[in-house]
């Protein structure tokens, strides 16, 4: 076995982790059941719409109040920004999914919801997405729904309050549905209804069968009217209902038979709910081959190889059919390819997991305890909180702030370029900041530095010969260690 | 009625900044250090947003909520968004034009296979791995080095054997004797392309020596990295934002703010550059146009055919180059989106084989796979 196993699927080991004498069943256990972790505190997906409506409420009613100052107005709203913690709890939520990587007994479920947090990105278009509701929806959506079948976690994630506002599949709305031939018939219809096409083409192109499936615009089209009706649940024009964040509305939704991908949903002979006819063109897109080669590949350029090969593929393509898209199995079936091919050790690694590494492997405590996190006054800008989220943005790879819906792209031309080899540097050097004392005392130092390499490196004297060099002092070798392509790749 | 028959047009916007090492291959005919500099748009730049058309009524008919007025007009036909202020001023100076109705021949609306097929320059998603300003800049006599503005390495530019970006934080890099002991473990493991960059890192050039990265400064980093004489020839920038589905605007608002960007960009670059705005071609590049009619939202859905906005004293003349399609419904393409009948790769080949000093024919063959992309090089820009 390669000691690199624990850093291919999980996060390496700690100083004072054991060794597990079954590595394959240590990882593979993790994935049957879905651990507590430690939540700091923060506050639900729910209340943090509330909190963000609030905030937008408050904002709306600055602008008629200083509406003759600009100046007044930026300061005010900075005030109010501060107030409901606008930059607070997107730091808190950082730690929340960091903590858990590192502290929890499951760091290979972890680093798998992380594969799948990626999956499913959802992009800030404004409204307090990033702020408020990416970090909770990838704690209540797809963390707490990745025991069950895949299909099950396409749905959840496609009704997830913070995906629907992301891809405006609120402002779809179905030219037949009961509220354009009620306008019409009052004579009050002012011609604004129209299909928004953008999540039901992310559905198909990037969550489910991807556009390898040949699908056309016509089925992009169908695969909109089914998803009419499903919103954001706004009770006045701007502002959530934070009990009941999502909704389905029958008024909005396009009537009649669709056909998507040659199949046909709610025909005249062949009735489906209006609410179920997503969930029923959702679960023939999951089963499709299209569907499972897509995510199958995925999975392996994540984990496993930039260029998996076909054979690696088709193992988990075969794992996916047989257990009828069983998350679980399929998780195992990923670590079990990483297990017994430690010949695939070049994948290189993207920050968020390079940094989580460090700090695991060398015991690096840049986290907040719970207690000094919430020590805020609110009033204040959180220069302390804020921390993680500029490490992050720095390293190029907050994974609440998607540029795109697909996500970050996993493959090594995204991630060598001299800005960002810069970032891993200076944040290499600063890691050594973060050290426990006694871990960097000038004694210990190299005792522990060695322990954690042997721990889970299989060259360890090499490793050695190369970062203690004759002028070396500590910064510098944990600079170089942290940046050597066996620390960089895995 | 449109009569504006294949009027030479350019539009401009600015996303991430790429620079690449000069040596132009030219060199020997010409002593002028010529550069390009290419805005990606990304999201879907709506071309009639930045380029309305003011002599066809069925625009405003399609726009209810979203029309522009107070246009700056450009000829009989056609004006600019009100927020293109400098390159509306660079019209008047035979600085700016834009080619419209035009767009990379994609058509399937989707942002992610579109982006990748704006940067590679391919008709299949997916399928190149390099990008037509790498590929480029890799027929150049010495093979420039590329640098982009942005902290991702834009798949635009890869293909060129020396691709660099620029992005700075505020954290102090470490010692040059740490980086240089590092790069030869690199040397020694055989990972070329980490000892490459960690080179790149190490002999930085002192116009790099900012920390800022708002789009002003990197623009002035740009500009003034340019001008050198030894500096790279090519920039890259990126600009996001372009996906209007809902809450588009029309003088103020989403689109109109991203536009307002790219005005600046181009207005700084122009102000830095001084005497090399003249030996500069600055040009936009996006995925595709949006649907001319207004949706529910007040936004735009994806569509297909768009503008390019053009700036730079490399440009023949102001002008609105394009084979217009009209807005009549079937002059639609699938009855919903502005149609495009200029490839927008011609565009982009002859600007590469004008700044770069190539033959079109090599750089049809070598960058464009022998596709059908036209030379437009003699409407376009100055020999």
């Amino acid at each position: 076995m390669s000691k690199a196993f624990f850093r291919k699927i999980a996060f390496g080991l700690g100083p004072n982790d054991e060794i597990p004498s079954d590595p394959l069943s240590w990882a593979q256990s993790q994935f049957d059941e879905i651990h507590e972790i430690d939540l700091m505190g923060a506050p639900s997906l729910s209340e943090q719409i509330k909190l963000s409506s609030k905030m937008r409420e408050t904002e709306d009613n600055l602008t008629v109040k200083f509406k003759h100052s600009a100046v007044e107005y930026e300061e005010a709203r900075e005030i109010n920004w501060r107030k409901h913690g606008n930059e607070f709890y997107p730091g808190l939520e950082l730690h929340i999914r960091h903590k858990a990587a590192l502290q929890s007994k499951q760091p290979a479920f972890e680093r798998m919801f992380h594969f799948w947090t990626n999956h499913f990105a959802v992009i800030d278009a404004g409204g307090g997405l990033k702020s408020f509701a990416i970090g909770p929806y990838q704690r209540e959506v797809i963390r707490k729904n990745l025991t069950g079948s895949f299909s099950n976690l396409v749905k959840q994630a496609t009704i997830g309050y913070a995906m629907l506002e992301s891809l405006d599949n609120g402002d779809s709305i179905g030219p037949n549905s009961t509220y354009v031939r009620q306008e019409k018939v009052g004579g009050y219809y002012n011609g604004d209804a129209a299909l928004n096409e953008n999540h039901a083409r992310e559905l198909l192109e990037l969550h489910t069968v991807s556009p390898a499936a040949g699908y056309t615009q016509e089925d992009v089209i169908q695969l909109s009217k089914v998803m009419t009706g499903w919103k954001a649940n706004y009770y006045k024009s701007d502002y959530v209902d934070w009990k009941n964040p999502v909704k389905f509305d029958p008024f909005i939704h396009e009537p009649k038979e669709k056909k998507i991908l040659g199949k046909t949903y709610n025909s005249k002979d062949s009735k489906i709910n209006a609410k179920d006819q997503l969930f029923a063109v959702i679960d023939d897109l999951c089963a499709s081959d299209h569907c499972r080669r897509f995510i199958s590949t995925k999975l392996c350029k994540y984990f496993i190889d930039d260029n998996p090969s076909p054979e690696v593929i088709q193992y988990v393509m075969d794992t996916w059919k047989q257990s009828d898209g069983d998350l679980p199995t399929i998780h195992k079936a990923v670590v079990e390819i990483a297990f017994k091919n430690p010949q695939f050790n070049r994948k290189f690694l993207m920050p968020e997991t390079w940094w989580l590494q460090a700090s695991k492997m060398l015991d690096i405590e840049f986290l907040m305890t719970k207690e000094s996190f919430w020590k805020h006054d609110f009033r204040r800008w959180p220069e302390a909180q804020f921390q993680i989220t500029r490490l992050m943005e720095d390293l190029g790879h907050h994974p609440f702030d998607f540029k795109q819906p697909n996500g970050y792209m996993d493959n090594e031309e995204e991630w060598i370029s001299p800005e960002m080899m810069i970032r891993r540097l200076v944040y290499a050097k600063d890691s050594f900041n973060y050290f426990k004392s006694d871990n960097a005392k000038k004694d210990n130092f190299r005792d522990f530095l060695v322990t954690a390499i042997n721990k889970n490196f299989d060259n360890p004297d090499e490793i050695a010969n190369e970062i203690f060099t004759e002028n070396s002092f500590s910064s510098k070798i944990v600079t170089t260690f942290l940046n050597l392509p066996e620390v960089l790749r895995v | 009625m449109i009569n504006c028959t294949r009027r030479s047009f350019l539009k401009g916007g600015l996303a991430t900044l790429f620079f690449s090492g000069l040596p132009f291959p030219g060199l020997a005919e010409s002593k002028r250090k010529k550069n390009i500099i290419v805005i990606m748009l990304r999201g879907g730049m709506d071309g009639l947003t930045a380029i309305p058309v003011i002599s066809d009524p069925s625009l405003k008919k399609m726009r209810k909520n979203i029309i522009i007025d107070d246009v700056l007009k450009l000829n009989s036909d056609f004006a600019l968004h009100p927020k293109l202020k400098t390159f509306h001023e660079l019209f008047q100076q035979k600085k700016a034009a834009f080619v419209h109705a035009t767009s990379i021949p994609y058509t399937g609306r989707s942002h992610f296979e579109g982006q990748d097929l704006m940067e590679t320059g391919s008709l299949t998603p997916y399928a190149s791995k390099t990008g037509w300003l790498g590929r480029g800049l890799n027929l150049t006599n010495n093979k420039l080095d590329g640098l982009a503005l942005a902290l991702p390495m834009p798949l635009i530019l890869r293909g060129s054997p020396k691709n660099n970006n620029f992005y700075p934080s505020n954290k102090k890099i470490p010692h040059n004797k740490i980086l240089s002991e590092i790069k030869s473990i690199y040397e020694a493991k055989e990972e070329s392309e980490l000892a490459r960059n960690i080179d790149l890192i190490i002999n930085r050039p002192i116009s790099m020596l900012v920390n800022d990265t708002n789009l002003q400064t990197l623009s002035e980093v740009a500009a003034k990295t340019l001008r050198a004489n030894n500096g790279p020839n090519v920039a890259v920038f990126d600009i996001e934002g372009f996906d209007t589905h809902s809450a588009q605007g029309d003088i103020e608002g989403k689109h109109a703010e991203h536009l307002s960007e790219v005005d600046s960009v181009v207005g700084t670059l122009q102000q830095y550059l001084q005497d090399a705005f003249d030996d500069t071609l600055i040009l936009t590049v996006t995925e595709f146009g949006r649907t001319v009619g207004e949706n529910a939202g007040r936004g735009t859905e994806h569509g297909y055919g768009s503008s390019i906005l053009m700036a730079g004293g490399l440009l023949k003349k102001s002008q609105v180059y394009t084979d217009w399609p009209g807005l009549n419904q079937n002059n639609l393409f699938e009855g919903r989106d502005l149609n495009s009948t200029i490839d927008a790769r011609s565009v982009y080949a002859s600007a590469m084989a004008t700044v770069f000093d190539l033959d079109f024919e090599l750089v049809k063959k070598e960058v464009f796979w022998n596709e059908d992309v036209k030379d437009l090089s003699s409407q376009l820009f100055k020999s």
